[in-house]
């Protein structure tokens, strides 16, 4: 090989693998997290039914009561959810009715929250562990952080399926995302959430 | 003397592939380094639509004629997407913002034919056919969630290029459609790598 290419074979084969990335970007923003995903019973017929029940209630899925009566969200959140819900079953074509009055289908919905938290810790190794290894005899850097994530559950089972105390499901959705500790973003961003569920599921609705 | 019968074709086709140019006379072995940009096409397009700016290729070869050279390619492209849009898997449809990648090394042997079109070969055009196999490492981030799966991929890709030579090497340019075929449920992947680089004897 030539001076010339040894000089330049170096340089290029670096440039190179400095622009071939593996995952080149990723996450900017907390909302770039969220997710909605439905799933349905693609034999059940949604358009033949015309009416369905939603309870009254939010119910927080915890281990804080075993045996118990299960949590709660708080009111007005549980009003944004089901008012939101109810909204999008309405526009869809379906009559809401109590569920006493035998619905075409049954509808639940449940809230999950998951805190995760992480540590690490980094022993003091800068610029001068370039001469010397590192510095042991400091304390390490020690950092925590945490995020809590929440999903927002429903699902939808005709009558008369019922196992026991089970329904058949024919419709879930999951929404899911981060909390920002901003309550009018998050209200939004589930509002949103919801919202989707339905425009992705376009199978719903009477025609 | 069976085993000498044997020998004979296989010499035969020794002397053919070598017999045109004496030893003398066979150019040397070159090395090429080449910056690659990809464009998709096909399932790479419905995944990644747009063009990779990211790609570095490394290829060795040796003349065994005057005008026909054997070698390998080995490169390292990287095609990458972020949209928010719905996809159904299994069953199952998710919207999100979505990160996309595909990681592919192209692992080929190739041949490549000089044609002879003037009499100093400054500038050296040629055609060429790779054959091999690419790893590609599938991405799929949505939410919170990630997915990769990786997979050896059987494939083929001809080549048409040119060598532009100066005293200490050559410029190369070429154009090189890769078909990676499915394998492991992903299918086939297509993209038209334009490849700069330059090209030294050795």
């Amino acid at each position: 090989m030539s001076p010339v290419g040894k000089t330049l074979a170096v340089p290029i084969f670096g440039l190179g693998l400095l622009l071939a990335a593996c995952h080149p970007s990723g996450a900017e923003f907390i909302s770039d997290l969220d997710t909605v995903a439905t799933t349905h019973d693609g034999t059940f017929d949604f358009a033949s039914q015309n009416t369905y029940s939603l309870p009254d209630r939010v119910v927080f899925i915890t281990d804080s009561d075993p045996g118990g009566n299960p949590d709660r969200l708080p009111p007005d959140l549980e009003q944004l959810i089901l008012g939101t819900i109810d909204n999008e079953m309405s526009a869809l074509g379906y009559q809401k009715v109590d569920i006493g009055q035998n619905p075409d289908l049954t509808m639940t919905v449940g809230a999950l929250k998951v805190t995760n938290v992480s540590y690490y810790y980094g022993y003091w190794c800068g610029y001068w562990s370039w001469y010397y290894p590192c510095y042991p005899y400091y304390p390490p850097v020690v950092g925590v952080s945490t995020y809590t994530v929440g999903s927002l559950i429903i699902d939808m089972a005709p009558n008369g399926t019922a196992a026991g105390n089970q329904y058949r499901g024919v419709w879930t959705a999951v929404i899911r995302g981060i909390q920002t500790g901003s309550n009018s973003t998050d209200r939004t961003r589930l509002v949103n959430g919801i919202s989707q569920a339905f425009i992705q599921s376009d199978y719903l609705g009477k025609p | 003397m069976s085993s000498y019968r044997k020998l004979i074709p296989l010499a035969a086709l020794v002397t053919l592939l070598v017999g045109p140019a004496a030893r003398a006379d066979i150019p040397p072995s070159l090395v090429a380094v080449t910056y690659q940009f990809s464009i998709p096409i096909g399932e790479t397009f419905k995944y990644t639509p747009p063009v990779s700016w990211r790609g570095i290729g490394l290829d060795v070869a040796t003349f065994i004629r005057r005008d026909l050279a054997v070698g390998l390619a080995f490169g390292w492209n990287v095609f990458f997407e972020n949209t928010t849009s719905t996809i159904t898997v299994r069953n199952t449809q998710i919207t999100g913002n979505q990160d996309r990648a595909l990681n592919v090394w192209p692992t080929l042997v190739n041949i490549r034919w000089f044609p002879k079109i003037s009499s100093n070969r400054d500038i050296q055009p040629y055609i060429g056919a790779n054959a091999g196999g690419y790893i590609i490492e599938r991405y799929l981030a949505v939410g919170l969630t990630a997915s990769q799966e990786t997979h050896y991929h059987l494939g083929l890709a001809p080549e048409i290029g040119v060598f532009i030579q100066n005293p200490v090497g050559a410029v190369v340019l070429n154009a090189r459609y890769n078909m990676a075929f499915a394998a492991g449920g992903v299918p086939f992947q297509q993209f038209l790598s334009i490849n700069l680089g330059y090209a030294w004897e050795r």
